[in-house]
């Protein structure tokens, strides 16, 4: 039986949370000075007011749940999951007051969505949005994307406890020996990004002619949503709005980045660049990207009339890029998803979206170390079943180092492969409940399970609220791969009756 | 000679519609138009962009979040003032092209090829109206978060000795 969580457990759950509560008021200062630049004194306010919530709230609780306890597993999982959904309510806040959005759960979702790193959006008139508001879409893309318990990892927890809340949010490869020393060679490697590729796009644009003030602010925010695989934009037609081949080239190099594992990262900053030929994980990842788009675009070419070649691949690789690293960038729109890819490409791009990126990475969906592992077994059983009963059949795969396929590995793999299958389905067909074809309920539900977030029109701030609900939980789940979820789940109904 | 002057004719008027459209209609039944001439209506958005005789805006329906690309001439950019962001109303013009879903000139881009285009209401700034109740229930909230951490501290710092 699994023990229920005890008295001691809530109080450490409660003090971290609490502490990670405060790093979020202190996380609302970034839009705030961002509101200041550009004089947006209404939005201003509501970061300072969002600021004080958070500290208000965040105070409460390590006021009565001092005690800092070294945390267990249960512990960790729970945190992690529980920090994410009041990350979503305190960050939809400012967003809501912007009113950009209908209903408080729209801004919920947005939020989700941002953190998530999914790319679903509810916003109305994202064009005169305010900078800051803008930017703290954004910015919860770069919170969510690099690790709400990655960041606090910096700040708040030491030792063991570490490691143990670091692997309910999804992340279980550790670079360097010590988790806070890979969450900080984690945000290191993304802000040396950021320096370069804001300013390549920030000359991109002022070479397409935007004002200097304006690139910078759109490098910036492009940078982070597709660094982080979230794929939101700063104006309503997405990546569709710059016209530009360059631009769409960059963004897929900035996805492909943000889309392999933090692992592979570190060889090539280290010098070990024969390890991108090695991993066996980037190899499945690019060949698999290489062979979806040819087949995505032979279909493509078959049944949609009127569309060149180049225009073909233009759009059919920039979308298997983005659908497969999960950014959820688009060079056309959701009308032209719905209209004019055949089915045969939809359903190409919702196995690209439900594979998902590398692990350990900013991408969402199944991962392509794990397809990689299910099928390096399937390979190892057939072998088996080849040669004589008494041959031991070893399998090896190369990521980072040389690693022999275990059960174990393969175990975890295969209940992950089904949860996120289980997860796409369930969504889909709640989505057919509601009155949508099959079809694109099912490329909708995958894009918010697998944290893609390419649409074929089904997410709009008229959709049934019981979706918007479904896709919300769908985000969160996906992010953090369910079996935190599911501790945390445990640990409500333990708050009936700890013992 | 006169029967070039009809044909001239009877294509000039297969190329000026009758009615302007809505930019929903572009996107939901993109096929009806594609390739010919439509007139839409829409708010000049976010920036103008593109170097030499071409140049892009993005136009958007005032009341809908649809928003498509439009290639103008360079002449064409004087006509424009106000690009529509967050405090500034951009200029809503009216704009006579050839629609496209997928234009090969522009390698896939969905768009429209301006002919002319027509401001029909001049944009403007306008200014954002500071919400005093925020204010206060800002400060409210101050005064709470300080005396929550100073209580906090006071019994870390208590607890400590």
């Amino acid at each position: 039986m699994i023990p229920q969580f005890s008295r001691d457990d809530l109080k450490g759950i409660f003090h971290y949370t609490g502490k990670l509560i405060i790093l979020l008021g202190y996380l609302l200062l970034f839009p705030l000075f961002v509101a200041l630049i550009y004089n947006e004194w209404n939005p201003a306010i509501d970061f300072i007011f969002c600021s004080l919530l958070s500290f208000s709230i965040g105070y409460l609780i390590i006021w009565r749940f001092p005690e800092e306890v070294d945390i267990n597993w249960r512990q960790g999982m729970t945190i992690a999951s529980l920090i994410w959904l009041i990350y979503m309510f305190l960050g939809a806040i400012p967003l809501y007051l912007s009113g950009h959005y209908n209903l408080y759960i729209d801004a919920c979702f947005e939020s989700m969505s941002a953190l998530a790193t999914t790319g679903l959006v509810l916003v109305k008139n994202l064009d005169h949005m305010a900078h800051s508001y803008n930017f703290w879409r954004h910015f919860m893309c770069f919170i969510g994307g690099q690790g709400i318990i990655l960041l606090g990892l910096l700040i708040f927890f030491r030792g063991a406890s570490a490691f143990k809340i670091y692997v309910g949010e999804a992340r279980e490869e550790k670079i360097l020996p010590n988790v806070v020393q890979t969450a900080k060679f984690i945000w290191f490697v993304s802000m040396c990004y950021l320096i370069i590729f804001t300013l390549i796009l920030g000359f991109v644009n002022i070479f397409h002619g935007i004002s200097p003030s304006r690139s910078f602010f759109h490098a910036i925010c492009i940078f982070i949503a597709g660094w982080d695989t979230a794929g939101f934009s700063v104006q309503s037609q997405n990546i569709a709005y710059y016209h530009s081949i360059l631009i769409d080239i960059i963004t897929s190099l900035i996805v492909i980045l943000g889309a392999i594992s933090f692992g592979l990262h570190h060889a090539i900053w280290t010098g070990k660049f024969k390890e991108i030929l090695r991993n066996y994980e980037f190899k499945t990842f690019m060949a698999n990207i290489v062979l979806l788009t040819f087949f995505a675009f032979i279909g493509f070419m078959k049944f949609t009339k009127n569309v060149d070649f180049f225009s073909s691949f233009r759009i059919i690789s920039y979308h298997i890029i983005s659908g497969h690293t999960g950014v959820g960038y688009t060079n056309t729109d959701s009308y032209y998803l719905k209209n004019y890819f055949p089915d045969f490409s939809l359903v190409l791009l919702i196995i690209t979206m439900g594979l998902g990126g590398c692990s350990c990475s900013t991408s969402g969906g199944i991962k392509m170390l794990r397809i990689g592992l299910i099928l390096k077994e399937l390979r190892k059983e057939v072998k088996g079943y080849s040669l004589p009963t008494s041959t031991i059949v070893i399998e090896k795969f190369h990521h980072i180092k040389d690693i022999s396929l275990t059960d174990s590995y393969v175990k975890l793999s295969s209940i992950i492969l089904i949860m996120f299958a289980v997860t796409y389905l369930i969504g889909g067909i709640i989505g057919t409940f509601l009155g949508y074809p099959f079809l694109h309920s099912l490329f909708e539900s995958t894009s918010a399970c697998a944290n893609v977030g390419l649409s074929v029109g089904i997410t709009n701030p008229d959709m049934p609220n019981l979706l918007k609900l479904t896709y919300i939980i769908e985000m969160w789940i996906g992010r953090l791969e369910f079996i935190s979820v599911f501790v945390f789940i445990r640990f409500l109904f333990s708050l009936r009756s700890p013992e | 000679m006169k029967k070039f002057f009809l044909l001239l004719f009877i294509s000039a008027i297969s190329l000026y519609p009758s009615e302007k459209i809505k930019i929903r209609e572009l996107y939901e039944s993109g096929e009806k138009y594609n390739g010919k001439a439509v007139i839409i209506e829409g708010e000049v958005i976010g920036d103008l962009m593109g170097k030499g005789e071409e140049r892009w805006i993005n136009i958007k329906d005032e009341f809908e979040d649809f928003a498509i690309g439009v290639v103008i001439s360079k002449k064409e950019i004087e006509k424009i003032e106000n690009f529509g962001r967050y405090r500034i109303k951009g200029d809503v013009i009216k704009v006579h092209g050839i629609y496209n879903i997928n234009c090969i000139k522009h390698y896939g881009e969905r768009d429209i090829h301006a002919l002319n285009i027509e401001v029909i209401k001049k944009g403007e700034k306008y200014k954002e109206e500071v919400n005093i109740k925020k204010i206060y229930l800002s400060f409210l909230l101050l005064s709470i978060t300080v005396l929550i951490a100073y209580l906090y501290h006071k019994e870390r710092i208590s607890g400590e000795e």
